[in-house]
């Protein structure tokens, strides 16, 4: 690390006007024989997978292992590659073509070849989801999840060998003995693209540019329309390899060397001390992987390419050359500045060293970056360009550092989610949630951990159950706060490998009710599930699940339940409570005697028939004995049966119903009806009060226009309610003449009241008389300008009084 | 944060949810079936050619008995109709039963349900299609007769502004039946009830918060559902995922690096804390009119459905309805007097200008005219009411409250008038219940002897069944006897005598003012001292009890002159416990505290009132949540407390977020299964 940084550029080399570099990923520094490349093995962007003896082996660009395959899977394979996209690794059989969903445990997703198929042919060559069958040569997409029939050959072509059709998410392109035939895939059009014309070798890129290659003659060519050849090469030695070098560039391989192929018969040339065993198209370059390490060849991006390109004056190129000059020459740093496009150069520094993988190199162009921001006009340029920029080395450096070594182009296209998938996949979940940190990603937290715990659960068959618990538990007291944990869904995993106390266990840990309720009511644990619903106080919620467990048990089971859980919170009585029959039931069992009783007088209420239901009430009552209230209106109860006892034989007597009427009505009725004997006995057997019998009677009277037999009444004896109620009920229902009569019974009153009350009811004759035995001449004064003029008598009555005072 | 809290805003917050439901459900025509309880509700969102015109409804039909002719009526014409029902089950649970119905007969048709709900019901989450599930417990009723596919949408519904912008009704006290949740008729009941309304409040309070995007800082609970309710509240805020936006706000503001000033306050009460208050007269003109006529659920009074009366059309409602009735005469008058000048102004109009000016205006003069005529009419009928209806007993009842509350009677006396009142035969039952309870309330207990003998005497006057009203009074400890208190199995709902509580709490202040009575004419009555004017010179005790909560200055001079503090801007029951103690022989019902903690660092200008460079004052939001109904008069007292302590620089907006609305006729009457 002490040598001296070299400029980048001094291995670059130059085709036409593009410059390519060739970079060290890393060593195949791998023990144990692993590296013996005479057996078959598939390289994706961060993995290889190596064919053993009997077991196929999926490393990290490091050599870590990440997984095996047993031979069990491995019958009749044909070949096995990655897909593209996931990075699933996919092993192609005769008979079926299998994806490594999992690794530990091993998760294999089958597809077999259909049926009718599988009598006549097998499979011959797969790539990338097209397969294509060994005798019909008729190929079929798998791409959808399952065989969909996209070309039936019918001798139309012949495939030579398996280097004769390559494909890419658009089209197929076949090399038939004499003609190239091109399938589009969207539009399912098969058409002889170049007839008569002959070639041996084919491979296609992402953006569907074909390169052709005709072995004889040693001829490459490329096209992207069939009518218009782009580039033609003829070759000097027949190459081993023919790839893509991202997507508009071809590579050629030989054993220690690689060509990258430009116009007009140009071409550039990197060397290797090893032999190369593979070449692997990525999205912005190529990888060589030859036995002691795997290189990346790209293009030189533009933004690198102006600052170190020799003599560059590009703005990053002065930019980076005043930062080196600011320890020693401060001003004509500053000074520098001034000359070029700052802010191209800020930019260029930040691309360029996201772009490096020395980390040295990094450091340097991002001071520079930072040196040149901060001579910017505030405003004029987005800081935030210069911390995502930071953001992303950071990301980048780690990554390489656990053996995926990605390019920003290509960590585009992959993303977090896509990288968060592979690294679950490798059970990286440190990492994973390295990185999310790293990116403030929080949003995959749930995913990570879910598939851990879940992971965790499956693999650890020898340990108990609360060891599990326990490390899950210590693992989510690692994570953020505030970050919701789908501990139901590991239940639910834990539930379906048979370790139901975990399941439990977890559920309960569940902080959203409703998930760990119905996590509770799968393992079948109903108490559970409704004691921790109630914990919820959520009534909806409860009854929900009430309703689902009424559905589930019996009656008596549910009733069981309900008294075990909820014995005082009546939720499910108020949802039922129209259903007097479980109600009735329900009570018995409980013992709730004094409920029942009301809910007897609800229902008679309801059904307006109270009588019906008092005695049995009185009888549920009687057996209550040791409220001290329901005793004493158990008293009252009797006393109402007496009375309906008595009102039938009045009924039976006088021929009207009694029954419907309250005590005091039966009274009133009796005083209408004149019934003066069982007047007295209602009185006396029922006991009733002095004070009350006077008001009924009056009252009574008074309705009838009895007003003789009220006058009698009120003389009878001295009335212990006074005379007021006497006078107020006739005042009532206008009576007024009749009322005026008892003011002057009123003995206890004031002179001062009575003259109040006779002037309201126009007692004028008795007012004058009472006026004149108190001597109360203003009174009477203003009594005569009160009186109409159409009473003269009562004008004369009045000066006549005057005069006698 | 006060301007999140614009509450009109929920009216259309409410309309455009469900509009958004009703095009969600489908684009082709639709016959929307409500049940009778959303219609009020509905009623006051959106008119029904509004509905037509945004929605794809076409028909809407009432979910009754006759459903089912009316649906045959209307496919008959309209075959490719869809059938859109939209009920409110909240409360009741149980859907009804003309749904079920028409469910069993229409086996093939899809089945769209539209209910009430809140953002936050906790049960809205598995109305999620998945295997083995537990289905919301609509789908899981409508399946017991129905095997097709139905689809449930949750309407999320916000509490809408009613009598006010700062009083915020969820109509959640009454189920379908017309039980009370809070207090229902049958007493096993309770806990199932009361569970259902705080879980819907706790929701709706969710949703208000989540809406208005508010962060809670200092809680008060009093009573014991409050105290359920606040804890509730805080487990299901502490569930919610806050987005990154909502925790850079909430850092913003309540976080340790900046100072802070914001605060809110969420008070909560409950009906039980002072069962007095319902069963007095009420005096206000909204409470008058309620007692009288009673303020049905669309807000309007029952039987007098040509007015309107509605705070946001209606200028004079809005500024009179508080008032004491006795001040509503005057005022009348002033507008009817400031009308006629303004008439009067014409033969001053010289020129042109001044007559168009005169013409342009006339169009509002005429408005006002009719309103003030319309309040006039009203409040003579009141009047008349009050005066001549000897089944009302106005100011006998007045009278007697009064003298109850001040201690004047002995209980023979008391027990006596109240007999007579019996006796006489002209009052209801409820009226005299309110009386009797009132009585035993104030006075803990009713002696052995007149508690039976008012048994007997209400059943030979009422029939039996008020016995088992009584039982029900008894059982929520309204109604007692000494001896049933002796024997430890019933509870009074307050173990103090009221003459104690009122001079501690000073709820019948002695003010200079005549103790105001319904018809007389009073001192000053715009501009009252103490919130008294509400009921016959009382102030309710929950009034006292949220004033306690910000101003100790009543208690330092009537209790106990050691106080923690005696103005604070914080909510806070700090050295009330031994006074609610001896109240409720319980102090852990109540709680206060703070959910945010003080930001460390102390506001520079010391705890000075936070204004605004226009030197405006700015209110902190006070959420007071009222369970088991609030009276007018309460509302009209709280809004008489904000002021009072404003002018001691306590600077709240009380908005008052209530399950519903109470008064003595409802709160006796529930307590009966016969209910008219």
């Amino acid at each position: 690390m002490q040598d001296k940084l070299k400029n980048p550029s001094l291995n670059w080399e130059r085709l036409s006007n593009i410059f390519y570099r060739s970079r060290k990923l890393c060593e195949l520094d791998w023990t144990g024989g692993k590296n013996d490349f005479s057996t078959k093995f598939a390289t994706s962007t961060t993995l290889i997978a190596i064919m053993g003896e009997d077991t196929l082996s999926v490393y990290s660009y490091l050599g870590a292992l990440i997984g095996q395959v047993g031979s069990e899977n491995l019958e009749n394979v044909i070949k096995f590659e990655f897909d593209n996209e996931t990075e699933k690794l996919v092993i192609v059989c005769q008979d079926a073509i299998k994806v490594i969903e999992n690794w530990l445990p091993l998760e294999v997703k089958s597809l077999p070849v259909p049926e009718e198929i599988r009598d006549r042919d097998i499979i011959w060559d797969y790539k990338q989801g097209i397969v294509i069958l060994k005798d019909s040569k008729d190929i079929y997409s798998v791409r959808s999840g399952n065989f969909e029939k996209i070309i039936s050959n019918n001798g139309q072509f012949r495939l030579l060998t398996k280097d004769s059709w390559d494909c890419n998410e658009k089209m197929v392109v076949l090399l038939d003995m004499d003609n190239v035939y091109h399938f589009d895939l969207l539009t399912n059009d098969l058409e002889n693209a170049i007839p008569n014309s002959q070639w041996h070798r084919i491979t296609i890129s992402s953006k569907s540019f074909v390169c052709l290659y005709n072995l004889k003659d040693e001829k490459i060519q490329v096209y992207k329309d069939p009518q218009r050849t782009l580039l033609e090469h003829t070759m000097d030695k027949s190459p081993i390899d023919i790839k893509w070098c991202g997507n508009d560039t071809i590579v050629t391989s030989f054993e220690d060397e690689i060509r990258l192929l430009g116009p007009d018969g140009s071409y550039a040339t990197f060397w290797y001390p090893f032999e190369i065993v593979d070449l692997r198209t990525e999205v912005d370059g190529v990888k060589v992987i030859t036995t002691n390490g795997i290189f990346f060849i790209s293009r030189v991006e533009s933004s690198t390419e102006n600052i170190f390109r020799i003599g560059s004056t590009e703005p990053g190129a002065i930019l980076l050359d005043s930062w080196k000059l600011l320890k020693e020459h401060a001003p004509r740093a500053l000074e520098n500045l001034k000359s070029f496009d700052l802010k191209k150069g800020v930019l260029d520094c930040i691309h360029a060293s996201i772009n490096e993988w020395d980390i040295r190199l990094q450091k340097i162009l991002l001071n520079a970056a930072s040196f040149g921001k901060s001579s910017l006009a505030y405003k004029s340029f987005d800081a935030n360009e210069l911390v995502k920029g930071c953001e992303l080395v950071k990301l980048l450096n780690s990554l390489r550092k656990m053996g995926i070594f990605i390019t920003r182009k290509q960590y585009e296209i992959i993303t977090l989610r896509g990288l968060i998938q592979r690294l679950i996949r490798a059970h990286k979940y440190y990492e994973c949630f390295q990185i999310c940190r790293l990116e403030n990603s929080f949003e995959f937290f749930q995913e990570i951990f879910l598939n851990w715990a879940i992971t965790k659960i499956k693999l650890s068959s020898n340990f108990e159950d609360s060891e599990l618990l326990t490390t899950i538990e210590r693992q989510i007291i690692e994570l953020p706060e505030k970050f919701h944990v789908p501990l139901a869904k590991i239940a639910h995993a834990s539930f379906l490998e048979g370790r139901f106390q975990l399941a439990r266990n977890l559920a309960l840990l569940e902080k959203e009710p409703e998930l760990k309720i119905l996590e509770l009511y799968k393992v079948d644990d109903n108490n559970l599930a409704l004691t921790e619903c109630l914990k919820a106080e959520s009534p909806e919620l409860t009854i929900s699940l009430l309703f689902k467990l009424q559905e589930k048990l019996t009656p008596v089971q549910l009733i069981k339940l309900l008294i075990l859980d909820m014995i005082d919170y009546s939720l499910y009585p108020y949802v039922q409570r129209n259903n007097y029959g479980f109600l009735f039931d329900f009570y018995r069992q409980i013992d709730k005697l004094i409920d029942l009783g009301q809910l007897m007088i609800k229902q008679a209420q309801q059904q307006d028939s109270i009588k019906t239901f008092v005695s049995p009430v009185e009888e549920l009552y009687k057996k209550v004995s040791t409220d001290a209230l329901i005793k004493q209106d158990t008293e009252l109860l009797k006393r109402q049966d007496k009375l309906w006892n008595y009102q039938e034989s009045l009924t039976n007597t006088f021929g009207i119903s009694f029954t419907e009427y309250t005590l005091d009505e039966t009274l009133s009725k009796l005083i209408e009806m004149q019934q003066e004997r069982q007047v007295k006995d209602v009185v006396k057997n029922f006991k009733i009060g002095e004070f009350k019998f006077y008001h009924i009677k009056c009252r009574t009277l008074v309705a009838q226009r009895r007003f003789d037999d009220l006058m009698k009444f009120a003389m009878d004896k001295k009335s212990p309610i006074g005379y007021l109620p006497f006078y107020k009920r006739l005042r009532r229902e206008g009576f007024i003449r009749e009322a005026a009569s008892y003011v002057s019974l009123m003995t206890g009153a004031s002179y001062e009241k009575k003259k109040e009350l006779l002037i309201d009811c126009k007692g004028y004759k008795e007012l004058i008389q009472l006026a004149g035995k108190h001597k109360d001449i203003v009174g009477l004064k203003e009594l005569y300008k009160m009186v109409p003029p159409n009473e003269p008598e009562l004008k004369v009555m009045i000066t006549d009084t005057i005069n006698t005072l | 944060m006060d301007s999140n809290w614009n509450t009109r805003k929920f009216i259309r917050l409410n309309r455009d949810s469900l509009c958004q439901i009703l095009n969600l459900v489908s684009g082709d025509d639709q016959i929307l079936v409500i049940q009778p309880n959303v219609l009020s509700l509905l009623n006051k969102l959106i008119s029904f050619t509004q509905l037509t015109e945004t929605t794809s409804v076409r028909k809407i039909v009432i979910l009754d008995d006759q459903l089912q002719d009316d649906l045959a009526n209307i496919t008959a014409t309209l075959p490719d109709i869809k059938v859109v029902f939209l009920i409110d089950v909240r409360l009741d649970i149980v859907i009804p039963s003309q749904l079920a119905a028409v469910a069993k007969l229409n086996q093939n048709r899809e089945l769209n349900v539209i209910y009430c709900t809140f953002t936050t019901q906790r049960s809205n989450r598995l109305n999620t299609p998945e295997e083995n599930g537990i289905p919301h417990f609509i789908k899981s009723q409508l399946s017991a007769s129905y095997d097709g596919v139905v689809k449930l949408y949750g309407w999320d519904i916000l509490p809408i502004p009613e009598l006010g912008d700062n009083v915020l009704l969820s109509h959640l006290l009454y189920n379908g039946e017309g039980d009370n949740m809070y207090f229902p008729r049958t007493a096993s009941m309770e806990s199932a009830m009361r569970s259902i309304l705080v879980d819907n409040m706790v929701n709706c309070l969710q949703s208000l918060f989540r809406q208005t995007r508010t962060t809670v800082t200092n809680v008060a609970a009093m009573g014991r559902e409050s105290k359920k309710f606040l804890n509730l509240l805080r487990e299901r805020i502490s569930l919610d995922d806050d987005d990154d936006e909502e925790l850079f706000i909430k850092d913003t503001l309540y976080g340790n690096k900046y100072q802070r000033d914001f605060k809110t306050d969420l008070i909560v009460i409950e009906r039980d804390m002072d069962p007095i208050t319902p069963l007095l007269t009420q005096l206000t003109y909204a409470g008058i009119l309620d007692d009288l006529y009673e303020f049905a659920d669309d807000g309007k009074l029952k039987g007098k459905n040509n007015v309107e009366l509605d705070y946001r059309k209606d200028e004079i409602w809005e500024e009179l309805k508080f008032l004491n009735f006795g001040a509503i005469g005057p005022q009348l008058n002033r507008r009817a007097k400031d009308l006629q000048n303004k008439y009067e102004s014409r033969h001053s109009a010289d020129s042109v200008g001044e007559i168009k000016q005169f013409v342009d205006s006339l169009g509002t003069l005429q408005e006002r005219q009719k309103l003030l005529k319309a309040h006039t009419t009203l409040s003579t009928d009141v009047l008349n009411q009050v005066e001549t209806d000897e089944s009302l007993q106005f100011n006998s009842i007045l009278e007697l409250e009064q003298d109850f509350l001040l201690h004047n009677l002995d209980n023979r006396t008391s027990c006596e008038s109240i007999l007579e009142m019996i006796y006489e035969g002209d009052t209801d039952s409820t009226r005299i219940l309110r009386l009797i309870c009132l009585m035993s309330i104030v006075r803990i207990s009713i002696r052995d002897k007149d508690f039976e003998n008012f048994k007997k005497e209400l059943i030979d006057t009422f029939g039996i069944e008020i016995l088992f009203q009584l039982e029900r009074l008894t059982q929520a400890g309204l109604f007692t006897s000494k001896s049933l208190l002796d024997s430890k199995q019933y509870n009074s709902k307050l173990l103090k005598e009221y003459r104690y509580i009122s001079k501690w709490l000073d709820t019948l202040p002695n003010t200079d003012d005549q103790i105001p009575t319904a018809v007389g004419p009073h001192l000053d009555p715009s501009n009252p001292k103490e919130p008294t004017f509400a009921y016959c010179g009382v102030v309710p005790l929950t009034t006292r009890y949220i004033q306690m909560l910000y101003d100790r200055s009543v208690l330092s001079q009537n209790y106990s002159s050691q106080q923690p503090f005696i103005i604070s801007r914080n909510p806070n029951l700090l050295g009330t416990h031994e006074l609610l103690e001896q109240i409720y022989g319980n102090s852990d019902i109540f709680e206060s505290g703070t959910w945010i903690p003080e930001s460390r660092k102390k506001p520079s200008n010391g705890s000075k009132q936070k204004t605004n460079i226009s030197g405006k004052e700015q209110n902190d939001i006070a959420i007071i949540v009222f369970l088991g109904g609030i009276t007018m008069g309460e509302i009209a007292t709280l809004k008489h407390l904000q002021n009072q302590l404003r002018e001691k620089k306590i600077y709240k907006r009380f908005i008052i977020v209530s399950d519903g609305l109470t008064n003595g006729a409802r709160m006796i009457g529930t307590s009966s299964f016969k209910r008219s």
